[in-house]
């Protein structure tokens, strides 16, 4: 595969009109000044190859600062923005062309379309282009990638060259095995194994249960350590044989109570039965403003609805709905039918049908309105019925202790460690809850009640007046008020009630012996499940701990690959270092991983005291010299093309200008390696003189040459071939020719008259050539001007009006030739435009219009 | 992820014959990610549920 042609318009430096160079030589080099578009021409390559550009990846900055970037500034909004290179396989050409559609714009990417001979294609793979991964996917080595190597931080760098070496899709079966390894370690625990954990902790019960997690178990088994368990706790009465563990579950459980009212009775001073009512956390204030206003609303709709009916005709109104259902009454068109309710012959008439129509159907807006007063009220009713159940649920049983036994329950409290004034004050919270309780119930009976007799009313089609659903608007409020009230108050209660169970638990546990035992209790209860849970989690570790041994051998094993790979580039990269610094005592030595990971890859570097002397192994990054870590990103560079098959990579100044005396090695050494291995190479430089060592060192092989110029920037830059007299010509008069003075259009015409002189003669020569004539050359025609050529160009004309161009130019530029009176530039203008022109139509027909 | 493939057979030479670790990188044989993690949970949820061996009260690993 070679690139036969790279063609180029809009893209950054260059302008609408497309630039073109053809590729005839494996060696092809592009010298510019700076800023003349020739790194342009480089990130041209790129962007066709990838659709975006290193540079707004790589350098510093942040995205947004690219808006714009690829687009010419001083374009027309129509004009096309695109590089184009024609692919040759064998003698088949085929049209690789990137076109942008959207530059850059803040932090969006840039958006284009790629095509092979039209046909749109994902990406370059598919017209056999080898990419590398992002950020230096092409095989383009420009200014800021040069040194992207050694200037990346230490995870971009290794991410730089596990992408070369192919190796990226290993850390990630890698990252796949440990993510999964962290996903199945952060699972939580069971709660079942935290409470064997629990009951095993307890000296008594340690024996028994301190090995039962980690392993399976068969439900008998486990069965009798738990009961064994429930043994030490509480002895059976008699020994009888083997006990269920249900058995001596319950056994456990009533001692428990037991021993635990009997010395301090503190779940007596809770009603678990609050927490769990939808009261304890609802929002009342909006619940009940939203209630008041559904009734107060659907009643009065009901009201009208009510006040806009007959009496007689709501009663009658299922009646008539049923009647009017019947077929014959349903689909009675005219004459008199029987009375299906009452069956008086004939006595319903077609109108009269429509009529009782025309009044179900105003008393079906009653019932509906109905129904929606009835919603409203039946949530009256529940809410009356739900905080009902709420108050009385806020009062605990120590609510009903006698005086004795709250002086007992203090005495206990001060015993257990506790103050027995907070006993004192929590069971004095509790009467106010349990008088608070009564005052809401009766609010909330007032509410049932109320809402009750007004659903039977609407059942009666009652009526109601404003006044009355005000009034049990305000009584919801007052249970609402009541509710907030209560809840407040319980919820102190609890507060003071769970300080002091803090205080006294242990205590409690040790005082009366109890310590593991409800743990111990809802393992028993619960046996099945804790089988379960003990075999899942038996079966869960190992697997877990297969995993990770998986992914032990397989971080080996990525190891394995990636030393091999990394050993392989490493020579790579020496090969290319010895070609551009082959005399130096500082060598690059090798990339390796860092310490026993292979998250982190150095790059170091051999520092011999003589040439036959060992080196010393450093870290490249610390110890070589600017001009050093240049070539040892050009050295990466040109291995990695090498390790993926580059066919043709692009250098732009490949060698910094401060390292002049390392152009012959570069221009020699280098150059020649890539291109004995078969690599097309396009060099891009300012420097003139690596422009001429390349000429010159590769002369056998007619290296293509070309100048970049940026003249105008609205027009872009011009690639001009070096040698092609026409174009260079044409180019001198372009600078000149719209001058106001005399002498600069004089210089123009003459620069115009040579090109055309220039233009006539490969005119006539490929003319010839075509015919059949290899012989001819344009030295046939040495000292021939202008008006000896025209006639001869004027026989090979590619159209009718071509030997009347001929001629204008001829009488035009002839003038600027003499003394008199310059040509006018709208003159010279046209002159320039038909040179291009004619030379434009003969290369279309195939003919060769370079004269080098 | 079609880069895997080479990769893998490479990979593969590194880890021990029928071990855990060979088990696993079979399951990278897919082009897409999803399926990846698919298989490897299978694999290892596969481990879990080995039988449990009745003689010694363990999970024959």
């Amino acid at each position: 595969m070679k690139i036969a042609y790279v063609e180029i318009a809009g893209f950054r430096s260059y302008g609408a009109a497309s630039q073109r160079i053809d590729l005839t030589s494996a060696l092809t080099v592009v010298h510019a000044d700076n800023s003349q578009g020739k790194s342009s021409f480089a990130e041209a390559v790129e962007f066709l190859y990838t659709g975006s550009t290193s540079r707004r990846a790589i350098t510093g900055g942040s995205p947004s600062e690219f808006q714009n970037a690829l687009r010419n500034a001083h374009l027309a909004s129509t004009d096309l923005v695109y590089a184009e290179a024609g692919i040759l396989r064998g003698t088949e050409m085929q049209i690789l062309r990137r076109t942008l559609t959207k530059d850059y714009a803040g932090a969006s990417e840039c958006e284009s379309t790629l095509t092979l001979d039209g046909v749109p294609i994902p990406t370059v793979a598919d017209a056999g282009i080898v990419l590398s991964d992002p950020p230096l996917a092409a095989p383009i080595l420009l200014e800021h990638t040069l040194r992207y190597v050694v200037a990346a931080k230490p995870g971009d760098r290794s991410e730089y060259f596990k992408a070369i070496l192919e190796v990226s899709d290993l850390d990630l079966i890698r990252a796949e095995l440990a993510d999964l390894v962290r996903e199945r370690e952060a699972v939580p625990r069971s709660a079942i194994l935290d409470g064997i954990d629990t009951v095993a902790s307890v000296p008594q019960f340690s024996k028994l249960l301190s090995s039962v997690v980690g392993k399976s178990w068969k439900r008998s088994d486990l069965e009798s350590v738990l009961v064994a368990a429930c043994s030490v706790a509480v002895p059976p009465e008699t020994k009888s044989g083997a006990e269920s563990a249900a058995i001596a579950g319950e056994r456990v459980r009533s001692e428990y109570d037991r021993r635990r009212a009997l010395l301090f009775p503190i779940d007596e001073l809770e009603n678990s039965r609050a927490i769990a009512s939808p009261m304890e956390n609802l929002d009342l204030e909006p619940f009940v403003d939203e209630l008041c206003i559904g009734v107060i609303d659907s009643v009065s709709s009901y009201q009208s609805a009510v006040d806009g009916v007959d009496d007689e005709m709501a009663r009658l109104l299922p009646l008539l709905e049923m009647a009017l259902q019947v077929p014959s009454v349903r689909d009675a068109v005219d004459g008199h039918i029987d009375c299906p309710v009452c069956a008086t012959p004939g006595s319903l008439s077609a109108e009269r049908i429509a009529e009782i129509r025309q009044q179900v159907l105003a008393n079906s807006s009653l019932a509906a309105a109905a129904e929606l007063a009835n919603a409203a009220l039946r949530k009256y009713l529940q809410f009356g019925q739900e905080t009902a159940e709420y108050f009385s649920s806020c009062v605990p049983t120590a609510a009903s202790w006698s005086e004795e036994t709250i002086e007992r329950v203090e005495q206990s409290a001060q015993e257990l460690g506790a103050d027995a004034a907070a006993v004192a004050i929590i069971v004095g919270s509790i009467a106010g809850l349990k008088d608070g309780s009564e005052l809401g119930l009766t609010a909330s009976t007032a509410l049932v009640t109320e809402a009750q007799e007004f659903l039977s009313r609407v059942k009666q089609v009652g009526s109601f007046t404003k006044g009355e659903l005000e009034g049990l608007a305000d009584k919801a409020r007052r249970v609402s008020a009541a509710t907030d009230s209560m809840r407040a108050a319980r919820r102190e209660v609890a507060a003071d009630v769970h300080l002091l169970k803090a205080v006294v638990a242990s205590q409690l546990d040790s005082g009366s012996a109890t310590a593991g035992w409800t743990a111990l209790i809802d393992l028993v209860e619960g046996l099945d499940l804790v089988v379960a849970a003990l075999n899942a989690d038996r079966a869960n570790g190992l697997a877990t701990s297969k995993l990770k041994k998986a992914l032990r051998e397989v971080t080996a094993a990525i190891q394995a690959v990636l030393d091999k790979r990394l050993l392989s580039m490493g020579e790579e990269i020496g090969k290319w270092w010895r070609l551009l610094r082959p005399d130096e005592l500082t060598t690059f030595e090798q990339i390796t991983r860092r310490g026993a990971g292979s998250r982190f890859l150095d790059v170091t570097a051999a520092l011999a005291p003589d040439a036959a002397g060992p080196g010393v192994i450093l870290n490249a990054l610390a110890v070589l010299s600017n001009s050093q870590l240049n070539a040892l990103g050009l050295a990466t560079f040109l291995a990695r093309s090498q390790i993926l098959g580059t066919p043709l990579i692009v250098l732009d100044d490949p060698v910094p200008g401060s390292d002049r005396e390392h152009r012959a090695t570069f221009a020699s050494g280098v150059v020649e390696a890539l291109l004995a291995d078969d690599i097309q190479v396009i060099v891009a430089t300012h420097d003139s003189e690596l422009a001429r060592h390349l000429a010159v060192i590769h002369q056998h092989r007619s290296p293509d040459r070309f100048e970049a110029y940026l003249l105008d920037p609205r027009e872009g830059t011009t690639l001009v071939r070096t040698g092609d007299d026409f174009e260079k010509y044409l180019l001198e008069a372009k600078g000149q020719m719209h001058s106001p003075l005399r002498e600069n259009r004089r210089a123009a015409g003459n620069s115009l008259r040579v090109a055309t002189e220039r233009l006539a003669k490969l005119v006539i020569v490929a003319g010839r050539v075509q015919a059949g004539d290899s012989s001819a050359s344009i030295g046939d025609y040495a000292g021939k001007n202008l008006r000896d050529l025209g006639p001869l160009a004027a026989e090979h004309v590619v159209k009718p009006n071509e030997p009347g161009q001929w001629t204008m130019l001829a009488r035009i530029l002839n003038e600027a030739d003499h003394d008199g009176e310059p040509p006018m530039s709208a003159d010279l203008v046209n002159a320039h435009h038909t040179l291009r022109a004619i030379k434009k139509q003969h290369q279309a027909i195939g003919r060769k219009m370079s004269d080098i | 992820m079609s880069a895997l493939v080479p990769n893998l057979n490479e990979l593969r030479g590194h880890v021990p014959a029928d071990s855990p670790g060979e088990q696993a990188v079979l399951c990278f044989d897919s082009d897409n990610i999803a399926d990846v993690r698919t298989s490897l949970r299978k694999l290892v949820d596969g481990w879990a549920d080995l039988p449990v061996d009745e003689k010694d009260g363990g999970i024959t690993s």
